[in-house]
């Protein structure tokens, strides 16, 4: 097992009703001149934002709007946010919707403290962002994880350039978790969003080193309890429970509570961020066709660790004469699943070609230096990534 | 699913060399720290020389206050918090294991009370808001109290043990080497790896599965748990086993166990007595009253018993008589903590006769305003009684 140091300081406000308590969480971190960020207006649709905006009066607190984030969050998004925050003295964040809304919050909040263009943050070697406006959270879909992490990943409009940032001003000071919040979702992103998160303990999972059993085995449970109520929330949106499932793994899998002491890898993420960066597709989605595609690239160098994967998150039997067999049974397995679900496992699914393969895997090729972590089974080159996205059609 | 609030400050430094960091740490909140421990063995280890050279190094004027035993004692405690006062210290920094970690939580939680300390520790008062800043550096792994909220402390005489605990009294950090670990008697070992285990499983004996993802979480670990207990008593120095150990009991007591489910408690608060009447060592305990708890719920909660068994030791389930597998597996159960050298008997350890049955059971729910204890099965105190004669 390695060293690593941790810490998850945000505090979780887990269960019905979270939302009517904002304004009061916001006045107990110290917080008076908010401003609210939003998508594209489901949570005004739902009611959610009124009840928000109840409770912000309730504790007597100044507020003001700026809706509009999109999945794959801009950057020029971003950047309206940090003038508002500038002009009207905001002292908290608070996003309402799932992880882009949350991620442009982020880089909002340290933005506003830097002179230069915050993007530097994302694409340059700087000194570390040491200080941010608050920022709390109230959660709309159970994916990213982004609500009890301190990362960010934003996209720059002129160019779709993808790239994630992370650092300790970016840790919410609160999240509210109401699985009643998810029960608008449609099957399309309920389905994208477990995804999402089975692809974040995945990175943890597929690596070398067996350095903590322990995380492993938890890792595990989580995706066979994924697997299992997905497609329950899926059939019945309305179903607390798997909803209430579903919120608690995404938020405590991809904030680094069940991996500690592993180096985790990124192939998936990284190779899918650049095919949602210039296709824009759902990133969940997109990870549904990445995955299977690089695990199936892996086996031959991990057999071993593919074959537990399929024994004992797939349910494969053992064949030790055959454990590249065993592999691929696994994978076939997890494919159906992700079929199963509504997800895509091939990019002609959503209409993506090979056309630009060459330059995805040579944008990933720049930005290696500021993406330390990439691939843990082997190190990836250029002919690596265009070796899984061949895969992925 | 229940609702519930996480909120978790503690910072982990996890790894070998760990403790190395401490004045790093201390410097963050002062300039004057009160080294708190036990007995001797952190200083024959050399492990308090590198503490309070890390703490020099750093800047941090060192104080020490020595002498805390298992089940420590509210007398020192008060010692601690005059000497705290008088010093002006910044930062208590308990070094040992959970009852060095313990003590120095309730030095902490008195600082700024101007009452008598034992009013926190038998919760006449909450805990207060401040505290002084706490980071435990500990070297065994059990009791999880190097991240948790919990602290339990003895009356002079030893004779009451009570455990308060609030979001404040977490440790703002929590140095676990787990080298520190190696020097651990193996019957201290073997201890701590049940007090573990049975904080996971006291996760899993609620009476609904509130949260499965909870529960699978809370079984995968006790069974990590049981896998290796026997692997770091064949080799005291084999890192990977101890090195699970050590997470293992930070993971099971840093909150994310505790969402969406009620957490029994009965085999902790029934323990506390015994250890509290006998002096024994916490994890032994435990361990018979496991057995015995077990066999008094398999009739009366056979599924939930069975799972918990068919988990931990692969007993095949007998689906046409469920009882056969929680016996099945009761008898592996025993087995097993025969294997790591943990009695299984109450007769065999520390307690001569069954005078004092009664004694313990009232005293569970003395001053806790509750009629019985337990979740699964709420018992009262005579049926505490016939456990404590199963567990003879």
């Amino acid at each position: 097992m390695i060293n690593f140091s941790y810490s998850m300081p945000v505090e979780l406000i887990f269960g019905k009703g979270g939302e009517h308590k904002v304004g009061e969480l916001i006045r107990k971190y110290g917080g008076s001149r908010v401003l609210i960020h939003y998508g594209g207006g489901s949570a005004k649709r739902s009611g959610l934002l009124d009840k928000i905006e109840a409770s912000l009066k309730e504790a007597n607190l100044w507020y003001t709007e700026l809706g509009g984030v999109v999945p794959n969050p801009r950057l020029s998004k971003a950047k309206e946010g940090i003038e508002i925050c500038r002009k009207e003295n905001i002292d908290f964040i608070l996003a309402v919707g799932g992880g882009s809304v949350i991620d442009s919050a982020k880089c909002i909040s340290i933005g506003v403290y830097y002179e230069g263009d915050v993007w530097d943050y994302y694409i340059k070697p700087m000194p570390i962002a040491t200080k941010g406006v608050m920022l709390g959270t109230v959660l709309t879909i159970a994916a990213a994880g982004s609500e009890s992490d301190c990362g960010s990943v934003m996209t720059r409009d002129e160019d779709s350039h993808k790239m994630g940032y992370s650092c300790e001003p970016m840790f919410p000071k609160f999240s509210v978790l109401n699985p009643e919040n998810t029960f608008t979702l449609g099957a399309w992103q309920t389905a994208a969003g477990a995804t999402d998160l089975i692809a974040h303990v995945f990175g943890a999972y597929i690596v070398k080193d067996w350095d903590n059993i322990l995380a492993e085995s938890l890792i595990e449970e989580i995706i066979k309890n994924t697997m299992k109520y997905a497609p329950i929330a899926i059939k019945e949106p309305d179903n607390y429970y798997a909803r209430a499932q579903l919120m608690l793994a995404a938020t405590e899998c991809c904030n680094g509570s069940h991996t500690m002491g592993i180096k985790t890898d990124g192939v998936s993420h990284t190779i899918e961020h650049e095919l949602s960066a210039l296709y824009d597709v759902t990133h969940g989605a997109g990870l549904a066709v990445v995955m299977p595609a690089w695990f199936k690239y892996l086996v031959k160098h991990a057999p071993e660790r593919f074959a537990k994967f399929a024994h004992n998150i797939m349910g494969v039997e053992y064949d030790y004469e055959d454990l590249e067999g065993m592999a691929f049974e696994g994978i076939a397995r997890f494919e159906n699943w992700l079929k199963s679900i509504g997800m895509p496992t091939r990019l002609k699914e959503l209409g993506i070609d090979d056309s630009r393969f060459d330059e995805m895997a040579d944008r990933i090729e720049a930005d290696r230096g500021a993406v330390e972590y990439y691939s843990r089974i082997k190190p990836f080159t250029k002919e690596d990534t265009l070796a899984v996205l061949r895969l992925c059609l | 699913m229940l609702d519930h609030v996480f909120h978790t400050q503690t910072k982990i430094e996890f790894g070998k060399g760990a403790e190395n960091k401490v004045g790093e740490y201390a410097a963050s909140f002062g300039k004057r720290a009160l080294i708190h421990y036990g007995g001797g063995s952190v200083k024959r280890t050399g492990l308090f020389d590198r503490v309070k050279k890390s703490l020099e190094d750093a800047g941090v004027e060192v104080f020490e206050l020595g002498g805390v035993v298992p089940n420590p004692r509210v007398d020192l405690c008060r010692k601690g918090i005059e000497l705290c006062r008088k010093e002006n210290i910044d930062v208590v920094i308990g070094l040992g294991g959970g009852s060095a970690v313990d003590s120095a939580k309730c030095i902490c939680a008195g600082m700024y009370y101007d009452g008598d300390v034992w009013d926190i520790c038998n919760c006449t008062v909450p805990v207060p808001e401040k505290l002084l800043p706490i980071i435990a550096v500990i070297t065994m792994a059990g009791s999880g109290t190097e991240v948790s909220m919990g602290a339990v402390i003895s009356n002079e005489d030893g004779s009451l043990k009570r455990g308060f605990g609030s979001n404040s009294t977490r440790p703002n950090v929590c140095i676990l080497n787990p080298e520190l670990t190696y020097t651990l008697p193996p019957f201290q070992l073997a201890a701590g790896g049940v007090d573990i285990a049975t904080h996971c499983l006291e996760r899993v004996l609620s009476e609904h599965v509130d949260s499965e993802l909870t529960e699978r979480l809370a079984l995968a670990t006790a069974k990590n748990v049981f896998e290796n207990i026997p692997r770091a008593l064949a080799d005291p120095t084999d890192y990977e086993s101890h090195s699970q150990l050590s997470y293992a009991s930070m993971y099971a007591m840093l909150g994310w166990m505790y969402f969406g489910i009620v957490t029994d408690g009965w085999l902790h608060e029934v323990e506390h007595e015994l250890s509290a009447a006998y002096d024994m060592t916490h994890g032994a305990g435990l361990a018979i009253m496991m057995i015995a708890y077990f066999k008094y719920l398999a009739d009366k909660r056979t599924e939930k018993i069975a799972k918990i068994l068919h988990e931990l030791f692969d007993v095949p389930y007998d689906f046409a008589n469920m009882e056969n597998t929680v016996w099945e597996g009761i008898r592996r159960l025993e087995n097993y903590i025969k294997s790591i050298g943990l009695p299984t008997r109450l007769s065999e350890y520390c307690v001569p006769d069954q005078s004092r049955f009664e004694e313990m059971a009232n005293r569970v729910l003395e001053g806790r305003n509750k009629e019985t204890v337990g979740h699964i099965y709420p018992m009262t105190p005579a049926q505490v009684v016939e456990v404590y004669k199963l567990a003879f």
